[in-house]
């Protein structure tokens, strides 16, 4: 590129750098514009609650996983072990000695 | 009366701000609403449009307050808010143009060798030409040659490698050139 293509650019830029709008108009009570504004703002939400619009973008997969959660929870089949490993209560050992009971009570397992 | 005014340390206005202070929060909003409202006035073409910008840079500083760190002075994290909005504002007023001139006047310095008449000519010039870059290159050219800032400041504040921001200028700036060589005829 010609420098001298540059230097014409450079003096628009020039120009314009030097005309500044004058803002002093709008500064006059500006900052009860600004207060105004704030106390409309709606409040936060409490800090349990923020992670609700996290499922916003998938809410068909949040009530699959409520589901599933209730299903293991309160299916007929399900007992104190299992429901107390899906809670996470008890250690995995037990959960694998009940879990073939179950299989085989849905016929699963011979 | 508030215990807060224009000799209070601005380290001390932050902290209350922080605490939710809406006093020391106003204070702070007194001694910063020039600069954010010249960089609203960079970009926004309207005196509703300035204003309504500036609130808003003041808005988000306000959500943002509680992680400052005090890293840098305020009005260095300020400019950072200020441009991220301005970024988001370039983006909507891209997909909704906004018509209308300016209708507050130029300051220009008593040295300035053009009449406020050619000033605005250019500036308007300029702005229509500037409203043809994507919302990131008109704000790194803004930045770059119209605030003045230098390339590490712009990479710092738009968040952008410095690699970056000279790729996007090097490729407005020849962009301007082509729109601007329409207006004023090409130069040889």
């Amino acid at each position: 590129m010609a420098p001298n293509h540059d230097d014409w650019l450079q003096s628009i830029f020039l120009a314009a750098r030097q005309a500044v709008v004058d803002v002093a108009p709008l500064e006059d009570g500006f900052e009860n514009r600004v207060l105004a504004r704030l106390g409309r703002e709606p409040k936060a939400a409490p800090s349990a609650l923020r992670f609700i619009p996290a499922w916003n973008p998938a809410p068909v997969f949040a009530a699959l996983c409520l589901l599933v959660l209730a299903w293991t929870l309160f299916a007929p089949q399900t007992n104190l072990d299992l429901m107390g490993g899906a809670l996470g209560l008890f250690d995995m050992e037990s959960l694998g000695q009940v879990l073939p009971v179950n299989l085989q009570h849905l016929g699963l397992l011979s | 009366m508030s215990r807060f005014n224009s000799t209070t340390p601005e380290t001390e206005l932050v902290a209350a701000a922080q605490n939710g202070g809406g006093q020391a929060f106003a204070e702070l909003v007194t001694r910063h609403k020039r600069l954010a409202l010249s960089l609203a006035a960079r970009f926004a073409p309207s005196r509703s449009e300035i204003d309504d910008l500036g609130q808003e840079i003041f808005l988000k500083a306000y959500r943002e307050l509680p992680g400052f760190r005090g890293e840098s002075s305020f009005a260095t994290w300020l400019r950072t808010v200020a441009v991220s909005c301005c970024l988001d504002y370039l983006r909507k007023a891209k997909r909704s143009p906004a018509a209308g001139g300016l209708e507050l006047p130029l300051e220009l310095p008593d040295t300035s060798k053009i009449s406020a008449f050619e000033a605005a000519d250019i500036r308007d010039s300029l702005n229509r030409a500037m409203a043809k870059l994507s919302p990131a290159d008109r704000l790194v050219i803004t930045l770059l040659e119209l605030e003045g800032e230098s390339v590490e400041t712009v990479a710092q504040v738009a968040n952008m490698s410095k690699i970056g921001v000279r790729v996007r200028a090097h490729r407005a700036r020849g962009k301007l050139r082509t729109l601007l060589e329409d207006v004023y005829g090409a130069k040889s």
